[in-house]
């Protein structure tokens, strides 16, 4: 190498030198006040959502993303904001990206979950609460997976998937940790969506896991009470009042149950005289079920016509045929109603309880 | 000793290619490095002179751009008059006029004017100023080790490939910009070399501010065939508005050199006070963009908005590049076509018979459509499309667009947009779509498919006179015996003798070169100074004459009276 060359290079390299070391310090001032920037944004985003200012807390978390553009924890807490802001469009971009980077985010798979279920895209719905179901949660996994798979069977349920659905609640049920404010829940929606056995077992797991868990007794009576088991339903609903005497909703299902144990002419033990008792007492308000419905058509109006002179009859002395027959016409009364007026509500629990329960126990 | 001056001479060259790709390296890592500082330089300005977000700063918003403008126009035309334009002509004109000269006062003045006048807010963006400034840097170090002419004239490309790799942080689109518009050719010996320094000054990017792309692009796909039909429509689009922003540019900037040279202070306030005014209800337009482009790509805007802020985006950039605020275009052109695209997007969405992509991924698509209608580089503009979000997903509709919208643009305005722009400053630079346009004569445009005679080797001397007198040929192809032809004058053949021995006894018959038809005329045209005429063959055959060319017939096809 010539002279003059290698004394340009020499000083063309400490030119470099110089030059890379005052940029890194430069560099590094710059990526502090960026840093320094995005997180001052972030918070004041975070204290507007606290106080309802959605928009203006994701104008915030959009500033905050500009001067940290790959920062997960900020994206996160926009598309929270925007999807809270019903901006779904706009949620759905940012989580998609986020996805991309950590497709086992739970967090983010959860509210993708929500947004397609939110537009109808039931198999990415599915999908999407599949893997935050299955994802990584930092934060109280356990909770937050149990949220997800109860989501999850709301899906199934606005989408008439029984099977599915109880799939869901039942490995709910197995997975709930010991905490009966989650274990609370999952009995509910399995009570909700007509499986009062299981139910009825997680109920009963959580009274005996927490003696105090007022809810845990509450369910466990509707479970029992659903399922015609009006003795286990009073004891437990007594449990309930035992621990909240206060609480109006023990009290009146109490009531309800008792009421309805008086009713039910499909009790075993009962008497003859009492079952024919309870049946015409199931037509007679069936009957008047029926009349609260108003004008009649002529095919209800006739039934209601039997049923009245079936009561005023006098009671036969051998009481063998009477009363199926007259559990037969109450259920003829009670579809007549459900037929004419489908829309009111019933406001006699006992009587609908009786009768669902003679209707499960009938003959097809 | 003309074999060893051969051997010296080659070996110089071979240590000078090294020497030019060494420091090629440093021109990519100088180049990195201010573009680094550059890009701090414009975010700096940005947060303290135009308030980093919408919101704050109502009305400093309104005057931010004007005084941004007015001190950028001031250090231009006052302080550092080299640092005027936008960067890829003077690129380019250190190329072909300047012999790689690229006054190294340009560097500054482009680092501070465009530093202030994007920062402050002007519908500019720094890819370009990246360029020239990469440009400089090479100048300057080919001059601090006194590369010789040749190798000078290309170092300015190198440069300004170093220079927008970095400031896109994307190699691939530095090197195809400057291949596809500055040198406009693929030429091998300058290839590495501009490889070299755009990856060495993007590892440097990289190394200060980070790996990401450009922008943080969700993935798209496109859902239905029909749909190319919609891609296809938004490079239609993008073509057409492409070539309305070229006219606009060339109207408006017309329009104020008219103007007397004292108004220069007066145009380039005004462009900024429109910046500012359009910039009160639609902040998106100021400034390089990128962070609007980025919400439009996370859904943040309505196609109504979309479509308003392309057409406003284009206005207050072609009044900001008329006015000659220094600043680039390539931002400003992505801008546009992302938001033109989008706002298509949308309205697809609501018109379309069937399924179609997220709004989102027109605005990726269009990005790329609008910069193909005004630079005329539809390589570089896929491949920037790709390398600024990391998505190759969307390959096909990217290319459908941006190829229409560069035929579009290039029907409705034959001059590319720095041709044009060159032209207007009084320099008339090579257009690079020119160039390419203009495709060089081939020997089979000039060749005769039927020879004027061809002989054989063991042909008797006289009949070979005879054939000769009856053609009338001025020279003859003998086809050799061992394959080969040579090339026989007329007036050997006529003093060869005797008349009954066989051409290959009477004459000495050297192999004369073989030419291919694919080959250019200017091949033919050297090795027609030595030889009358010249068989062109066949290349899968290589013994089949396909035809002959001689020097007449070069000229015939180049146009010359013969």
């Amino acid at each position: 190498m010539a002279p003059a060359t290698r004394r340009a290079a020499l000083a063309v390299s400490a030119a470099l030198v110089i030059l890379f070391g005052m940029t890194e310090l430069v560099a590094r001032g710059y990526r502090a006040a960026r840093q320094e920037r995005a997180e001052s944004h972030a918070q004041r985003a975070e204290a507007y959502r606290r106080e309802g200012r959605l928009q203006r807390a994701a104008e915030e978390y959009r500033a905050a993303l500009t001067f940290a553009p790959g920062n997960f924890e900020h994206r996160l807490a926009l598309a929270r904001v925007l999807s809270a802001a019903g901006q779904w469009r706009e949620a759905e971009r940012h989580l998609v990206e986020l996805r991309e980077a950590d497709p086992s985010s739970g967090a983010v798979n959860l509210m993708l979950a929500r947004i397609d279920a939110q537009e109808g895209r039931r198999d990415a719905a599915v999908e999407s609460y599949h893997r935050a179901i299955f994802g990584y949660w930092p934060e109280a996994p356990l909770e937050n997976r149990l949220r997800a798979r109860l989501e999850l069977a709301g899906l199934y349920h606005k989408l008439g998937d029984r099977t599915k659905l109880l799939a869901e609640l039942l490995e709910a049920a197995a997975e709930a940790p010991p905490d009966p404010d989650l274990r609370n829940p999952i009995g509910r929606l399995l009570l909700e969506y007509g499986a009062p056995q299981q139910a009825a077992d997680i109920f009963r797991e959580t009274t005996r896991l927490d003696d105090a868990a007022t809810d845990a007794w509450v369910g466990l009576g509707e479970a029992e009470r659903a399922m015609g088991n009006y003795r286990a339903a009073v004891s437990a609903l007594r449990s309930a009042r035992r621990r909240d005497p206060d609480d109006p909703q023990v009290a009146r299902l109490l009531e309800e149950t008792v009421e309805t144990m008086r009713l039910d002419p499909t009790r075993v033990r009962l008497s003859g005289a009492e079952r024919n008792r309870r049946s015409r007492e199931v037509v007679k308000r069936a009957l008047e079920a029926l009349e609260r419905c108003g004008e009649l058509p002529e095919e209800s109006a006739e039934l209601a016509e039997a049923a009245r002179k079936a009561l005023a009859a006098r009671r036969p002395r051998r009481l063998e045929g009477e009363t199926p027959r007259m559990l037969a016409l109450a259920e003829e009364l009670w579809r007549a109603r459900r037929d004419t007026c489908p829309k009111m509500e019933v406001t006699d629990v006992a009587l609908e309880l009786t009768m669902a329960r003679i209707m499960r126990d009938a003959p097809e | 000793m003309p074999q060893s001056k051969r051997a010296g001479a080659s070996a110089r060259t071979s240590s000078e290619t090294q020497r030019f790709l060494a420091i090629s390296i440093l021109i990519g890592l100088f180049a990195g490095l201010l573009v680094v500082c550059f890009h701090i330089a414009i975010d700096f300005v940005s947060w303290y002179w135009l308030g980093a977000q919408a919101g704050r700063m109502r009305y400093g918003r309104l005057v931010s751009p004007t005084l941004g403008a007015l001190a950028a126009v001031f250090l231009v035309s006052r302080v550092f008059p080299a640092a005027q334009g936008s960067g890829v002509n003077q690129a380019k004109a250190a190329l072909y006029i300047s012999n790689g000269f690229v006054p190294p006062s340009s560097i500054a003045g482009k680092f501070l004017a465009c530093s202030i006048s994007i920062g402050s807010g002007n519908s500019l963006g720094p890819e370009d100023p990246a360029l020239q400034m990469g440009s400089g840097v090479a100048s300057l170090l080919g001059r601090i080790f006194r590369l010789p002419r040749d190798i000078m004239r290309m170092i300015a490309p190198v440069g300004a490939a170093a220079g927008i790799a970095a400031a896109f942080n994307t190699p691939i689109t530095g090197v195809l910009f400057v291949m596809e518009e500055v040198i406009a050719t693929w030429s091998a010996a300058v290839l590495g070399s501009i490889l070299l320094s755009a990856v060495s000054a993007v590892v440097v990017v990289r190394w200060f501010l980070g790996d990401q792309p450009l922008f943080s692009v969700p993935v798209f796909q496109i859902t239905h065939p029909s749909e190319l039909l919609v891609y296809a429509a938004v490079g239609v689009a993008g073509g057409l508005l492409s070539a309305g922003f070229v006219r606009l540019i060339e109207l408006a900037r017309t329009r104020l050199d008219r103007m007397p040279a004292r108004t220069l202070y007066a145009q380039a306030a005004g462009a900024g006070l429109v910046v500012g005014t359009v910039g009160l209800w639609f902040p998106e337009v100021m400034g390089a963009g990128y962070e609007a482009i980025d919400n439009a790509l996370h859904g943040r805007y309505d196609w109504p908005v979309l479509a308003q802020l392309g057409l406003f985006k284009m206005a207050v950039t072609a009044l900001c590049f008329s006015a000659r605020i220094p600043g680039g275009m390539f931002a400003p052109t992505l801008f546009i076509g992302a938001m033109i695209g989008g706002g298509l997007g949308g309205l697809a969405h609501a018109w379309w018979p069937s399924p179609v992509s997220p709004v989102e991924s027109y605005v990726l698509v269009g990005m790329g459509t609008f910069f193909a209608g005004v630079f005329r580089a539809p390589m570089t503009s896929i491949f920037m499309v790709f390398e600024v979000s990391a998505n190759y997903v969307i390959i096909l509709p990217v290319i459908v667009a941006n190829i229409t919208a560069w035929f579009v643009s290039q029907r409705l305005r034959p001059a590319p947009f720095f041709s044009m722009v060159a032209r207007m400053e009084g320099v008339d630079l090579p257009s690079a779509e020119e160039y390419r346009a203009a495709l060089p004569l081939r020997v089979e445009d000039a060749m005769q498919e039927q020879p004027p005679l061809v002989l054989d080797a063991a042909a008797r001397v006289a009949d070979a006179q005879e054939a000769a007198k009856r053609a009338g040929a001025r020279a003859a192809l003998v086809r050799r015996p061992g394959g080969g032809w040579s090339c026989l004058p007329r007036e050997k053949l006529a003093d060869a003798g005797p008349p009954e021995a066989p051409l290959a006894d009477a004459l000495e018959l050297p192999v004369c070169p073989r030419l291919y038809p694919d080959m250019p005329a200017d091949v033919a045209l050297r090795l027609l100074a030595s030889y009358p005429l010249l068989p062109v063959a066949s290349r899968t055959e290589r013994n089949r004459l396909v035809g002959s060319v001689s020097l007449e017939d070069v000229h015939r096809a180049y146009g010359l009276n013969t």
